[in-house]
């Protein structure tokens, strides 16, 4: 069965809604579908993106966190989404 | 003091009333048609708490919205303008070209969950070196299946970076660079493929600015 859209894209609003899951599998249980929401952001924040060569200081960088078990930031991704 | 970097971009007006993640007002660095988007950070060893990165999302987000942007990773810093406009120069052509590339496009992330974890997660648990490596490479052989599925979302996009089972129980992640105004016909894809499908399970994000198609700018 397939899934639902979950969440309109409301980017030409002048509102910054930012990301969010735009689509989830029927199964997919709308907390976990933030979850990855989250683990999407934090993927993109720490191991995408420019790095500018040889002056920038990386407090974060190098670290991907697709190796991360998922469940060590399922607590802190949870706190970050007010749940 | 140091720079804390959000993005480049190449528009004239750019930082509107944007403010930083710590309140600090956005300002601009610009170097030929290049623009570096900054705020001063006093403190900048501040813990990269989640509510911290949050937080900086949102003000990319918000640039995002107003002109073509590379997003910067997260708590890159430069120690002063001078510095960051002398990267702009050695990186000039690299950054110039990647803005065309991610012009009037977002990104969406896309991830392929098994269904049914149990292989997944057996790691070789009572089993002998053999089996679990037959195992594995039964579970490498249905991800690629499913990767090929997802064919027609490439289609969709300008660009795509797809990585087979990144983890055990991820059969497939990919990141795709789409048009702005492409996301319903992209989206109505993954809907096909997802009502064809049986071994997994789909959660599609975004759009986020264009993190994993930045070039070959990554330090």
């Amino acid at each position: 069965m397939a899934g639902l859209q979950l969440r309109p894209w409301s980017h030409r609003s002048g509102v910054v809604s930012g990301p969010t899951t735009i689509y989830a599998s029927s199964r997919v249980e709308p907390p976990r579908a933030r979850q990855v929401t989250v683990l999407d952001l934090l993927d993109r924040l720490l191991a995408g993106g420019v790095v500018i060569r040889g002056q920038i200081t990386l407090a974060a960088a190098d670290i991907d966190l697709v190796d991360l078990d998922l469940s060590l930031l399922v607590a802190a991704i949870d706190k970050a989404a007010g749940r | 003091m140091t720079l804390l970097l959000y993005g480049i971009t190449d528009a004239e007006a750019v930082a509107g009333e944007t403010t930083g993640i710590d309140g600090a007002r956005l300002e601009t660095v610009r170097h030929r048609q290049l623009v570096a988007i900054v705020s001063a950070e006093h403190e900048p060893d501040q813990p990269a708490d989640l509510d911290r990165m949050l937080r900086y999302e949102r003000v990319v987000q918000t640039l995002m919205e107003r002109q073509a942007l590379l997003p910067a990773r997260f708590a890159s810093r430069s120690p002063g303008a001078v510095q960051l406009c002398q990267r702009l120069e050695q990186e000039h052509d690299a950054l110039v070209s990647a803005l065309e590339r991610v012009r009037g496009a977002v990104e969406l992330a896309l991830r392929a969950e098994w269904r049914d974890p149990a292989p997944a997660r057996s790691g070789g648990v009572q089993q002998n070196g053999t089996g679990y490596m037959l195992e594995r490479l039964d579970l490498h052989r249905r991800a690629t299946v499913v990767a090929r599925r997802l064919d027609p979302l490439a289609s969709r996009a300008r660009e795509c970076r797809i990585r087979v089972m990144p983890r055990p129980e991820v059969a497939v992640s990919g990141a795709y660079l789409i048009d702005s105004g492409q996301l319903e016909p992209f989206t109505e894809t993954l809907r096909d493929i997802d009502g064809a499908t049986d071994q997994v399970d789909f959660v599609c994000t975004g759009p986020w600015p264009p993190y994993s198609f930045v070039g070959d700018v990554r330090g």
